[in-house]
């Protein structure tokens, strides 16, 4: 019998990937704490601010999209509506042959990579080229981002210094990190001044105003914007928020929840063709569904709140330990595991695996800037997979579990004995689902205490 | 697909969920932080400033003796900004515009920066006031010119005067940079190395 499709990758990640994911992510999430407790010391603040933000994205989508296609409109940009991926990939295909496009460039838009929007440009025998640092180590790969805020997280130095020599981005092996960002640096701004068009995301749209807000560090979007004539935004119809106002929020929660910065280095806000010299004299804008009007309508809505922020993940003691590409699509962790199988459409049994990657430890929903309450929505996701009788190989009996889980005094009664799990002869175990489950973990030896508090500050 | 039929799954969505819509009021005192802002606005700045690791100048003296230091020789600098700073033109080759096929052609780019924000310590490069938007992002060192009486003291004051009078605007608060090698954090990517400030 078959494993899960997530064991069968957790038992070929490299060691390497391993420390780099759990590192990082660990380093990433005491940097959040000290950001947030430094900026907001009274107690309480940041968890009203995070309130406000679930509000703001809670607002009526249907009367602000339509704000927002109209204030766009005015300041000069040609509003498009796409029902789904294909549709957007084909209206971003048509301005490319009227506008006559040969060479693009991109700035790192999530939305993007759902939609599956290079290769298929490629294949029409467009050149798109990815401009953040990230985004490029794994597109000249072929690779998909391992984290929706660092791509690139789970790769090493010394490959992509030969993953650069051997795509040319690099005359020469060189691995040191400051050289492959210089490398990359030199190599970039030859096509965004080449470049026809570029096409972003949006992390916000301001309805009342009519512009985007990008957020990058590098600069890629300011670079591009000086280089291309031509400017295609597209995003999720759920990033769209009332105004400039609300911005205030997220730009206050945003970095430091992503990267434990106070600000991200560059925040963009454009509404309409520049009037600078150098910058696009055209704009489109694509709001796109791909099934999220779907969610709307579900007891999945949260998800909808989610800033793609990452910090989640970076909190998640299952990612730390699996990496991003475990998740087998565009967004892992917690939030990939809610909105992956719904985003999946017919496909959704592929996905019903994900939701048992989780230990319910509740981590994710304490630091979700938009106070998404993701242990609840993986639990239903776990509840929408037995209900839409999915087939997940070698699924565990868990009766016995749920026998004694849902008989506290019986439970209680059991806990002393815990101790005795140290005596068991798991290694032992090799057949069977049990054996096979046992294959991809190793169990902890008892040490007693409550996890939440040893997790606490972990 | 039709504007319509798109904006009717939206609304049908959220009549059938039948949520109730949140009120999502919130005041100033609720989204700045207020450590950030202790002092004067231009006190925070400058300190919000530096601790984003830009380079803050007081006087074009001491700009002009970090930029021979550095071993410049040619800068750009923005129309808009020109008139400003005729010192630079006596001591360094200051070209006018952008060569688009040799963008590492100037060491340095000085522009007009529209505002400052105390609260990030971030420059408001708006294209009202910048001519081409090259000349900030493409040297290794860019120089923002800033009014000390464009200094607004938070976040949301900044956001209420953003795109009041331009179509596209940016903050910057520190050199551009990345930690998409292992982590380790690397300045100077796409945009400059050094991001300084004149105060004027
Ligand atoms: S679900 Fe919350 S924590 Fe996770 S990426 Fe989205 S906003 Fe960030």
């Amino acid at each position: 019998m078959a494993t899960q499709p997530i064991d069968d990758f957790c038992a070929k990640i490299k060691p390497s990937t391993k420390s780099a994911v759990g590192s990082a992510s660990k380093e990433t999430t005491a940097a959040r704490k000290r950001i947030f407790e430094a900026a907001y010391p009274e107690a309480g603040k940041t968890d009203a601010l995070r309130g406000i933000a679930n509000a703001i994205k809670g607002q009526d989508l249907a009367a602000n999209v339509r704000r927002a296609a109209e204030s766009l409109e005015r300041n000069g940009v040609k509003v498009l509506f796409a029902a789904d991926a294909m549709e957007a990939k084909e209206q971003i295909a048509e301005i490319f042959k009227a506008e006559g496009v040969k060479n693009a460039v991109k700035v790192k838009s999530m939305t993007t990579e759902e939609i599956g929007l290079n290769s298929f440009l490629q294949s029409l025998g467009t050149d798109i080229v990815e401009t953040d640092l990230g985004e490029l180590i794994i597109q000249i790969e072929g690779e998909g981002p391992s984290h929706i805020v660092k791509p690139a997280m789970h790769r090493k130095r010394d490959d992509i210094a030969a993953s650069f020599e051997r795509h040319h981005v690099a005359d020469s092996y060189d691995d040191n990190p400051q050289h492959i960002t210089l490398n990359a640096r030199k190599y970039l701004r030859k096509k965004f001044l080449a470049a026809d068009a570029v096409i972003t995301g949006a992390n916000y749209v301001l309805a009342k105003e009519g512009a985007i807000a990008l957020i990058t560090n590098e600069g890629n979007a300011r670079f591009s914007m000086a280089g291309a004539k031509i400017h295609i935004a597209i995003a999720g119809f759920e990033k769209v928020i009332p105004s400039a106002k609300e911005l205030a929020v997220f730009l206050n929660l945003l970095a430091r929840s992503a990267t434990g910065q106070h600000s991200t280095v560059y925040t963009d806000f454009v509404s309409g063709p520049g009037s600078a010299k150098n910058s696009p004299q055209k704009m489109y804008f694509i709001f796109l569904d791909n099934g999220r009007s779907d969610i709307l309508g579900s007891e999945f809505a949260e998800i909808l709140k989610c800033m793609r922020c990452g910090a989640c993940m970076n909190r998640c003691p299952v990612f730390r330990l699996i990496s991003g590409h475990a998740y087998r699509a565009t967004y892992p962790g917690p939030l990939g595991i809610v909105l992956s199988p719904l985003l999946a459409g017919e496909r959704f049994c592929e996905y019903a695996d994900l939701p048992k990657a989780c230990t319910l430890c509740g981590a994710c929903a304490e630091v979700c800037p938009a106070k998404i309450p993701l242990p609840d929505l993986v639990l239903k996701m776990r509840d929408l997979a037995k209900t839409k009788h999915c087939k997940v190989p070698n699924d565990i009996n868990f009766a016995p579990f749920s026998f004694l889980a849902t008989r506290p005094k019986l439970w209680r009664a059991l806990v002393p004995l815990n101790r005795l799990a140290n005596f068991l002869p798991l290694g032992a175990v090799k057949f069977g689902p049990l054996g096979r489950w046992l294959k991809t973990r190793t169990l902890p030896s008892f040490r007693g205490g409550l996890f939440r508090k040893w997790f606490k500050n972990g | 697909m039709d504007r319509e039929k798109f904006l009717d799954r939206i609304s049908g969505a959220q009549k059938r969920a039948g949520r109730k819509i949140p009120s999502a009021e919130f005041s100033e005192e609720d989204v700045v932080s207020k450590p950030a802002i202790v002092g004067t606005p231009l006190e925070a700045f400058k300190r919000n400033f530096k601790a984003n690791r830009g380079t803050l100048f007081e006087s074009i003296d001491d700009l002009i003796k970090f930029l021979r230091a550095q071993g410049y020789k040619r800068g750009v600098i923005d129309a808009k900004a020109g008139a400003e700073l005729p010192e630079l033109a006596e001591e360094f080759e200051m070209l006018k515009s952008f060569d688009r096929a040799n963008p590492d052609e100037a060491q340095f780019g000085v522009s007009r920066a529209s505002m400052g924000i105390a609260e990030s310590g971030a420059l408001v490069l708006k294209d009202c006031d910048t001519a081409d938007r090259l000349t900030s992002i493409a040297p290794w060192m860019h120089i923002a010119l800033l009014d000390k009486t464009d200094i607004v003291q938070t976040i949301p004051e900044a956001l209420a005067k953003t795109l009041t009078d331009t179509p596209y605007a940016i903050y910057v608060c520190s050199p551009s940079k990345t930690a998409d090698v292992e982590g380790i954090l690397i300045e100077g990517v796409h945009g400059p190395g050094i991001q300084a400030c004149l105060l004027i």
